[in-house]
């Protein structure tokens, strides 16, 4: 009866940003292979995939291994949060353990035989725990363990077959031998599923960049290409869709002020509530002092603003925001206000966004800033670094809050680097402070490079730093050179 | 463009051996390995790495591999064949580079003997603790030199791990750490009776894909191994109960047919040994299935002697199954 409505019925998996990029989640009662090189995150995906259907859907799900034991399973997975031990003794969680631990003292005496057994396992299993999520991770490990394709190959089609019949949702992990060429190792597995995803953790220069990409799914259109992600301690995979912005953004129709009026008639009415805002400019433009107006704007508009500075000490910022007329420890007072003044040496960069999450979790502010970027990176490695801007970038657009991340490099904004952190392609609008030669001297220049969803001011403008913060006046006349 | 990386299993009587290996270029490689059945239970296991990688190497080691061949034919001796191999080296027109390591490995009295040709060292894997058989190298093939033999006890739940410095080298890291790591790595590989591929799995996970021909060989003695003929059978040692579990699946021909062979097991072994079967239909079976981790059918357990042995597939005749169970035969059988 309802197997034709059924195959347009998903479920949302519960890995960030991959409901959005399979547009709406794995098909249900369905079979997904999930394809990827040794070390591209198979296991946690299979592991993330019922994780994420007990804590989210309390659905409770089985986990086959025939690869690694459970008991390592359990160890690896406690580093994401998941206390698989736990949700096994109240039976969300069940392992059919079809590692190889029998391979040593097993003899074959031809290929004459059926895998039946394995099967009757998993759906027992299943039945024990009311499992609606089935994870096998992997059919490489499995065919591994027996001495033909032949066998293992058909107990494979049996078994996608009897799992969709019981009625779970199923992820499936099959090796690949490269990031880029043939989809499996063994060619056939493609053949079991109407849905593939796969992993990647190419070498890309002297970087590892992991992505995911949904290459067929059944009942409807999904978004092609790779998308990066990221394995974040207590949170597994999340993924960076590139086209982030459809997260809301086409409905939000409601501007904020930026904190600086001048800047906001640039932006044709101010920022969009939930979007990201990177401000890039060379030491000295004034990147600081826009952060702070940032955030004392909000303050105006009845906002909670969180400043997260890596520059200037808390005194200096008090100081400075007392010179415009701002009381900063007042407003911190009132619980308006919270300013985080840190050096990034305090603290490694994991501790940095922790402590920024947590933060944000506890202060709960309707506006964030941080200033700089560029100021984390000089304790960071570029792996590091880049996962953890997109770790709390990503953290800050699903926390739905405007955001402000300033940064010194302009190299956020050119072409080669955009793949590299991403920090552009995330923001929703980017501006950037110049140093515009004026004469015999170099004046300042603002101008804005891209607003999503808007028209938007191309001008360069010049403006000054006053008392009274940033003062933005007419368009330079002619450029002879950016800085 | 590396090739994908490629897995072998070799069941030996005695042994069990997975390779699994990775061209750098296409699907030929300088790194080679062989695995030479002694046929009395004993297996020797070589590895080797010519200098260089693509399709000339790869002819090289072909040449190297039939040398290897031929001096098997006159000695078991690790040390002997790899001098063997040296005169057929130092032979040879024009310079070749190579390493060579060569494992003796008898299961029956629970020893390997080793000796390598500059070759990175062996390791160990046994009772949870790694380490290598032979840290210091001698010369790389082609130079004349004494080399050493060296015996290791090996336990049954032991495990060698011969690889290629492909698994290991990388630009810009240290060798010495990197061999360390590969120990600690080792080290994990015993609990999971992981093999080869596991290991290169979790190397290319730490280090990187490799940036040369790779490969692994793994070595575990199965556990059955010396319980050979008749005279020094576990199962006449450890008493006379013989107790089986024969795995079946009622929709299965196989499984019918080999149920009915194991039923006559008893009319071919000695009259002392008490065949105690029990029949599980997997169907209908509850808790079984989980603690013999059965995966197939058929499948009979001998859970009584120990060591457990478990046959997968089809058997034909009884006395095939006392011999895939390692049980004695009576007098009128043998």
């Amino acid at each position: 009866m309802g197997a034709r409505a059924d195959e347009l019925e998903r479920i949302e998996v519960g890995i960030p940003g991959l409901d959005l990029i399979t547009n709406g989640g794995l098909p249900q009662h369905r079979l997904t292979l999930v394809g990827g090189t040794a070390g591209s995150g198979k296991t946690v995906f299979a592991a993330q995939f019922l994780a994420a259907g007990i804590t989210g859907a309390n659905e409770p799900g089985v986990f086959v291994t025939m690869e690694e034991r459970p008991d390592s399973i359990r160890r690896n997975m406690r580093s994401l949060g998941w206390h698989i031990t736990e949700w096994e003794d109240q039976n969300r969680w069940a392992f059919v353990d079809a590692s190889p631990r029998h391979q040593v003292d097993t003899i074959f005496t031809g290929n004459d035989y059926d895998l039946s057994p394995l099967l009757a396992r998993i759906t027992k299993t299943v039945e024990r725990i009311g499992a609606t999520r089935v994870a096998l991770d992997s059919i490489g490990a499995l065919i591994g363990q027996f001495d033909r394709v032949t066998p293992t190959r058909h107990a494979l089609f049996q078994l996608a077959d009897a799992l969709e019949r019981v009625g779970v949702t199923t992820v499936m992990t099959a090796e690949r031998p490269d990031d880029y060429g043939p989809l499996t190792t063994l060619g056939f597995e493609e053949f079991i599923a109407d849905n593939v995803i796969i992993l990647r953790n190419a070498l890309d220069g002297e970087k590892r960049r992991r992505t995911i990409e949904v290459l067929k799914m059944r009942g409807g259109a999904h978004r092609k290409g790779e998308h990066l992600f990221t394995l974040l301690a207590g949170q597994g995979i999340v993924v960076v869709p590139v086209a982030i912005e459809t997260m809301d953004y086409g409905t939000a129709t409601v501007r904020q002020s930026c904190g600086v009026p001048a800047l906001d008639t640039m932006l044709h009415g101010g920022l969009f509530e939930r979007s990201l805002w990177l401000v890039a400019g060379a030491t000295g433009t004034g990147k600081s002092l826009l952060a702070a107006q940032f955030v004392a704007g909000g303050v105006r508009a009845g906002q909670r603003c969180l400043l997260h500075s890596f520059e200037e000490s808390h005194d200096q910022l008090v100081r400075n925001a007392a010179a415009w007329g701002m009381d900063f420890p007042a407003l911190e007072e009132q619980g308006r206000l919270r300013i985080v003044a840190e050096a990034p040496e305090s603290a490694s960069l994991e501790d940095h966004l922790q402590r920024m999450k947590t933060t944000i979790d506890r202060f709960a502010p309707d506006r964030v800033a941080i200033d700089s970027l560029t100021a984390l990176q000089r304790v960071a490695t570029v792996k590091s670094f880049r996962e953890y801007v997109l770790g709390l970038t990503f953290y800050i657009k699903v926390r739905a809050l405007l955001g402000m991340v300033t940064s010194t490099h302009r190299d956020f904004i050119r072409e080669e680097s955009v793949s590299d952190l991403h920090v552009s392609t995330i923001s929703d609008v980017i501006t950037l402070l110049h140093y515009v030669p004026d004469g015999s001297r170099l004046a300042r220049g603002v101008q804005v490079l891209k607003m999503r969803g808007s028209d938007h001011d191309k001008a360069v403008r010049r403006f000054h730093i006053t008392d009274l913060g940033m003062h933005i006046e007419e368009p330079f006349e002619d450029i002879g050179g950016l800085y | 463009m590396p090739g994908r990386w490629r897995i072998q299993t070799i069941r030996l009587q005695g042994v069990l051996v997975e390779a699994c290996w990775r061209p750098m270029e296409g699907d030929v490689a300088g790194d080679f390995h062989d695995v030479i059945d002694l046929r009395d239970g004993r297996a020797a296991i070589v590895i080797g790495d010519v200098a260089g990688y693509g399709p000339a190497a790869a002819h090289r080691a072909e040449d190297l591999l039939i040398s290897l061949r031929r001096a098997f034919r006159t000695t078991n001796r690790p040390t002997e064949v790899l001098a063997e191999v040296d005169t057929w080296v130092a032979s040879e027109p024009g310079d070749l580079f190579a390493t060579m390591a060569c494992a003796l490995v008898d299961p029956a009295e629970r020893v390997v003997h080793v000796a390598s040709a500059g070759h990175p060292p062996i390791a160990v894997v046994q009772g949870g603790a790694a380490g290598f058989l032979n840290r210091i190298a001698d010369p790389p093939l082609g130079i004349a030199a004494e080399r050493r033999q060296i015996s290791y006890p090996l336990a049954g739940d032991g495990a060698l791990f011969l690889y290629t410095d492909g698994l290991i080298e990388r630009r810009g890291t240290s060798l010495d750490e990197n061999l360390l790591r590969l120990l600690e790595i080792a080290a994990t590989m015993e609990a999971e009776s992981g093999g080869s591929e596991a290991l290169a799995r979790r190397a290319s996970g730490i280090f990187g894909q490799p940036a040369d021909d790779a490969t692994v060989v793994s070595v575990r003695v199965r556990p059955w191994a010396g319980l050979t003929g008749t005279g020094s059978s576990g199962a006449e040692r450890s008493g006379r109960e013989v107790r089986l579990r024969l795995y079946v699946d009622p929709r299965d021909l196989r499984s019918a047919s080999t149920e009915a062979v194991a039923r006559e097991l008893q009319r071919v072994v000695p009259s002392r040994l008490q065949i105690d079967m029990e029949v599980i239909n997997i169907t209908a079976a509850e808790g079984g299935l989980e603690t013999d981790g059965v995966m197939a059918v058929p499948t009979i357990v001998r859970v009584l002697p120990q060591p457990t042995i478990r046959v997968v597939g089809g058997i034909r005749s009884p006395t095939e199954l006392a011999r895939a169970l390692h049980l004695p035969l009576s007098d009128e059988e043998s």
